[in-house]
């Protein structure tokens, strides 16, 4: 295999061009499918997923690679780059690496990044600030929940 | 599409039903609260059986299993982790609360585990009965038939009928009775009522009098039904320790079963819940100071066989064993050869006591963990292991509003 056949770029609905291994982008189930098809050259459009984003998830898929392939860090040390890289990302980077992840079905990092957003939401407040929810509930439709829950687990 | 204005309504449903099925339980009626669409999602059935497979799937993937405790009369939800050495960590995750009241705690004497449900009794002479699906939120409110001045001794139990058409779908029902001898009467009182969440009434039940299970013996149900130790006659040497099944179904207690052991009138006894709806029995000779714990091959109302024994150790090492002759509770992890036992600690002299596990394995106890102070007198520590089923319930608040507002208190 020559050198630039493992190499595949990727391109961003905002036109950044991305040029990464063959291995690190197959980690996506979305490309591996077009490449395989062969419907496409060397380049692949990725429409739904802005540079800024695609970034983010090439780092990812980088890391998870590396480890896949020789095997040197510890699935705890990856565990640990996971919880740090997705501890400062804020929400809405989230629910855009959600979609991201989802539209490229790279399943590890769809668990990933949901279980990001379940982690960091707790009390009411925060789950509508961080969740980005307005509470359009009238005072009777909430009393009626609050009705429907009398009970529940809390810390 | 990167944006600042994007808000978790804007995934698609699939992936917002990904997210959302990886909160924790305690935080699900903080999420109902948050919006219109979320309270809807959250209350759709298909929803519910996706949370409870997901979070089951996350906790067998960190060896992790939920179990309900009662101390001090408060209800917590822990997690449980148990390693390949035997070491365990109990970890209290968060407590049974009324949210909306100006004092949320909820004083509870008695829980009753089926299958993801609790059947709570709220503390005091008026108690009363309140099957609460932590999932799900609801809760249903149930008078108790009568009043009884024995209402310390008054047992309960939840199970549900199998419904034939459908498998998946099963009515609950709750058996409340009463076996007890009153010394100043000179009389046995006995009085067994069964509760159907379909027509919510009570009827009376007429069970044969040929066996005993003490008041506070605790059971434990296995698909739909429930099982007991018991026992025949009274009176020692006649004395004989036996396992008594309530099929919900046909509204009747079986026949009695034989346990794998011939036991004392002293000793302990206590059943808990294995893996794959085995039925585990401890057993502690008292006077020979040995703990046994036994697993069933087979169980089913009518018929019972026995695997060889699981556990047994000398408790004569273990420090301030008490280890309660009615109420004792335990849970075993059979991949594992581990059995958690509970009991409590008396230090006479600080006059306090505290909750304590025993943690057993093959070769002994492997650890003694502390579960902190044990301050309210007559509450002996009550724990299982918490599974939630995808077995269809009925949905009483469903129903018309005029019954909505008779059930829910």
């Amino acid at each position: 295999m020559s050198k630039s056949e493992k190499k595949i770029v990727l391109k961003s609905l905002d036109n950044e061009a991305f040029e990464v291994e063959k291995a690190v982008a197959l980690q996506s189930q979305t490309i591996w499918v077009m490449c395989e098809d062969k419907c496409v050259g060397n380049e692949i459009p990725l429409e739904n997923v802005t540079g800024q984003i695609l970034a983010k998830v090439i780092d990812y898929c980088k890391k998870h690679a590396v480890v896949d392939g020789d095997g040197d860090e510890s699935s705890e040390e990856l565990k640990n780059w996971d919880t740090e890289f997705t501890k400062n990302m804020d929400q809405s980077t989230l629910f855009n690496m959600i979609l991201a992840a989802n539209y490229l079905n790279i399943k590890s990092l769809l668990n990933l990044t949901c279980q990001a957003v379940a982690d960091k939401t707790k009390t009411i407040d925060e789950f509508h600030t961080f969740l980005n929810i307005e509470n359009n509930f009238t005072p009777e439709e909430e009393a009626q929940i609050c009705q429907e829950n009398l009970w529940a687990f809390d810390d | 599409m990167a944006d600042s204005t994007m808000a978790i309504s804007d995934l698609p449903r699939d992936t917002l039903e990904d997210v959302l099925s990886r909160v924790p339980l305690k935080s699900l009626r903080s999420l109902r609260l948050t919006s219109k669409k979320l309270n809807t999602l959250l209350k759709d059935e298909r929803f519910t059986k996706k949370y409870v497979t997901d979070q089951a799937k996350a906790a067998a993937e960190k060896d992790e299993f939920l179990a309900i405790m009662v101390m001090d009369f408060r209800v917590h939800l822990t997690s449980v982790n148990i390693d390949d050495s035997g070491c365990t960590c109990i970890n209290r995750q968060a407590e049974l609360i009324s949210p909306n009241n100006a004092n949320p705690r909820v004083d509870i004497s008695r829980v009753f585990h089926c299958e993801g449900l609790l059947l709570c009794v709220t503390k005091g002479i008026k108690s009363k009965l309140v099957v609460w699906d932590p999932y799900s939120g609801q809760t249903r409110w149930i008078d108790q038939p009568r009043r009884t001045s024995y209402h310390n001794y008054v047992l309960h139990a939840l199970g549900y009928e199998t419904e034939k058409k459908d498998k998946s779908f099963c009515c609950h029902k709750i058996l409340r009775f009463l076996d007890v001898y009153d010394l100043n009467k000179r009389r046995r009182v006995r009085e067994f009522e069964i509760y159907n969440f379909k027509t919510s009434s009570w009827k009376v039940l007429r069970v044969p009098n040929n066996f005993y299970v003490d008041s506070n013996r605790r059971g434990v149900t296995l698909k739909g039904n429930t099982y007991w130790c018991g026992h025949l006659n009274t009176f020692v040497p006649d004395w004989r320790h036996i396992l008594i099944c309530f099929d919900f179904t046909r509204e009747r207690f079986g026949p009695h079963m034989h346990l794998p052991f011939q036991a004392d009138r002293r000793d302990t006894l206590a059943v808990s819940s294995g893996r794959e709806e085995q039925l585990a029995v401890l057993l502690h000779r008292r006077e020979a100071s040995r703990l046994e714990i036994w697993v069933t091959s087979k169980i089913e109302p009518e018929d019972v066989s026995w695997n060889k024994l699981f556990l047994e150790m000398d408790t004569a090492s273990l420090t301030g064993f008490q280890f309660p002759y009615n109420t004792a509770s335990f849970f075993i992890d059979q991949k594992r050869s581990v059995a958690v036992v509970f009991d409590e600690d008396n230090l006479a002299h600080k006059h306090t006591s505290r909750y304590i596990a025993h943690v057993i394995g093959k070769n002994g106890c492997v650890q003694k963990l502390d579960l902190g102070e044990c301050t309210e007198s007559f509450c002996w520590l009550f724990a299982c292991s918490y599974v939630p089923s995808l077995v269809q319930k009925e949905q009483p608040v469903r129903r018309s509003k005029r019954k909505r507002n008779q059930l829910v208190h």
